[in-house]
């Protein structure tokens, strides 16, 4: 694949973050701007309560993919500019994937979980 | 090769280096990068405990209370913000190739790309601050 | 407060003797031991440069220390060492400007180092090389044999003109973060003059440009740090081509982007002569041709 795919994708990752990210941001550390404590925001029958609603698990998955991407890519971009990465562009490739994969796999597998959980816990 | 033949700069050059605004945004950028990462993966991990129910939420929760996480909070919103925020400016020097100015006839004293971007770069910068400033309100309000 | 001061009260004595700056010079001698730190006393009169200060180590005081320079005025892009920890061109660095007692230079980084204050450039040019520095078109036989010239308006030439100005003095390579841990890097100087082709509507070779750089040690690992401009001591902007090389490549492999090539210019008419317009007087003197 050449350089300038992953690249572009890096930076529409990194716009869409700014919003997205934003977001929650905003909805999660500063719910107390808009008068609802910081507590409640965290207590398990509200985060429960997002945990189930569909629209909020696909948000979630989305955010995920992007600032798993935008960071492994990141990530990988300081790796390879290490003065020890020369003729080891691939491995370094495939340890920051592997990474990124696996914390993927294991947040879509809370999130599917959780949203499994309706009715069980609320 | 020896090192002092060889004479590279290797990580010092990363920073410093007596250069302007711009080498400083991107050694932040990295360091930002880097702790952003790492909070990410901590983040899912901890957020994860969700799927094993309201007892182990709550016990993941309390691990990472306190005024001390509170004020680490604090300082990860920083150092996002200053990332989102000189991203934003990267995005547009880097991947829409704005702000950087026109080649043109080089003319001492040289007015070159960065000082081209530097108003976007004050502007953003500024919003960021502000930002800030609601944020911490934020945070006092609700400590 | 602004002052103004007549030509009379200017010390335009060029031979007096301002002040005396300590050159602390990192010498190394090329067998791989440690550079040590030398200390040289330098008379300071009004004008002199870090490069005549260099001179006047090598007349008077230590006719050892090696440096590398010509023209002496910023053209040949020799004497590029590190002044007071920034990269710069000797010639062109006031040493009064510098309003130092001391005044350490020591040879670029990211270069080997052969001597002293002498770096080897050999990497410099071989990432040049490797972008290809010169018009490549179709029509060989025309380039080879010249008939007429490719059409290019001054707007047209404006557009890259000042990548030409780079004058290979390799500053920009010693003061880029990438290049520093990241020999394989293509480097700013390079991006430069990748640029300068492919904005040069001369050369038709703009689809095998954008894969030239497209690849792991290539231009992507430029973060627009701005340290290569910042020290360039032409204006060329190496960031400005790096970032324009980005921007090309993305539209070209994302929305197809096609470069105009410019053709040759028109076969001129040739002149010919009005009626009626008396012939000139008959030559005084005999042509020497």
């Amino acid at each position: 694949m050449k350089e300038s795919r992953g690249w572009f994708l890096f930076m529409i990752a990194g716009l869409l973050l700014f919003v997205l990210l934003g977001a929650h941001l905003i909805g999660m550390h500063l719910s107390s701007l808009f008068g609802i404590s910081y507590e409640k925001t965290l207590s398990f029958s509200h985060v429960a309560e997002r945990s189930a609603n569909v629209a909020f698990t696909i948000f979630y998955l989305i955010l995920l993919a992007l600032a798993l991407f935008h960071g492994s890519y990141g990530v990988r971009a300081i790796l390879l500019e290490l003065p020890w990465s020369q003729g080891r562009e691939r491995i370094i490739t495939w340890i920051v994937a592997g990474i990124g994969l696996l914390f993927f796999g294991y947040g879509v597998w809370a999130a599917l979980a959780a949203l499994g959980q309706k009715g069980v816990f609320v | 090769m020896g090192r002092f033949r060889e004479n590279r700069a290797g990580f010092g050059g990363w920073f410093g280096g007596r250069l302007g605004l711009e080498k400083w945004a991107y050694f932040f950028q990295r360091i930002t990068g880097l702790l952003i990462y790492l909070y990410l993966l901590l983040h899912i991990v901890v957020t994860g405990s969700r799927a094993f129910g309201p007892d182990a939420w709550e016990r993941t929760m309390q691990a990472v209370s306190g005024p001390v996480f509170r004020f680490l909070e604090y300082l990860l919103i920083v150092v996002i913000t200053f990332h989102a925020f000189n991203g934003i400016r990267l995005i547009v020097t880097e991947f829409f190739g704005w702000a950087l100015g026109r080649p043109h006839r080089p003319v001492y004293p040289y007015r070159t790309s960065l000082h081209h971007q530097r108003p976007l770069f004050y502007t953003l910068m500024v919003l960021a601050f502000v930002f800030l400033i609601i944020t911490a309100w934020g945070f006092l309000a609700n400590p | 407060m602004s002052r103004t001061r007549s030509l009379s009260d200017i010390d335009i004595q060029m031979d007096k003797v301002i002040r005396e700056v300590t050159f602390r010079i990192l010498r190394y001698n090329g067998t791989g031991e440690p550079p040590t730190e030398r200390d040289y006393t330098v008379p300071v009169k009004r004008g002199m440069t870090v490069l005549d200060g260099l001179l006047y180590i090598k007349e008077n005081l230590d006719g050892s220390v090696s440096f590398r320079y010509s023209c002496r005025m910023g053209v040949c892009g020799s004497c590029g060492m590190i002044i007071n920890g920034k990269p710069a061109l000797a010639c062109q660095t006031q040493i009064l400007d510098l309003d130092r007692d001391v005044i350490t230079l020591r040879p670029m980084d990211n270069y080997p180092n052969i001597k002293d204050l002498v770096p080897d450039l050999t990497n410099l040019f071989e990432k040049h090389r490797r972008i290809k520095p010169y018009i490549i078109r179709p029509d060989r036989q025309e380039l080879d044999h010249p008939t007429r010239e490719y059409a290019q308006s001054p707007e047209e030439l404006e557009a890259f003109l000042q990548f030409t100005y780079c004058i290979k003095c390799g500053l920009c390579l010693s003061a880029c973060p990438t290049v520093a841990t990241d020999p394989q890097f293509i480097g700013p100087q390079a991006l430069g003059q990748l640029a300068r082709y492919m904005i040069d509507n001369r050369d038709a070779n703009f689809d095998e440009r954008c894969d030239l750089v497209d690849d792991v040690h290539g231009v992507w690992r430029c973060h627009f740090a701005g340290a290569c401009t910042e020290v360039c001591p032409k204006g060329v902007d190496p960031a400005l081509g790096a970032q324009l090389v980005k921007h090309y490549i993305l539209k070209h492999h994302w929305f197809g982007m096609k470069k105009k090539v410019t053709q040759l210019i028109p076969e001129t008419v040739s002149g010919t002569r009005r009626e009626g317009i008396p012939e000139p007087p008959p030559r005084t003197v005999e042509s020497t041709t």
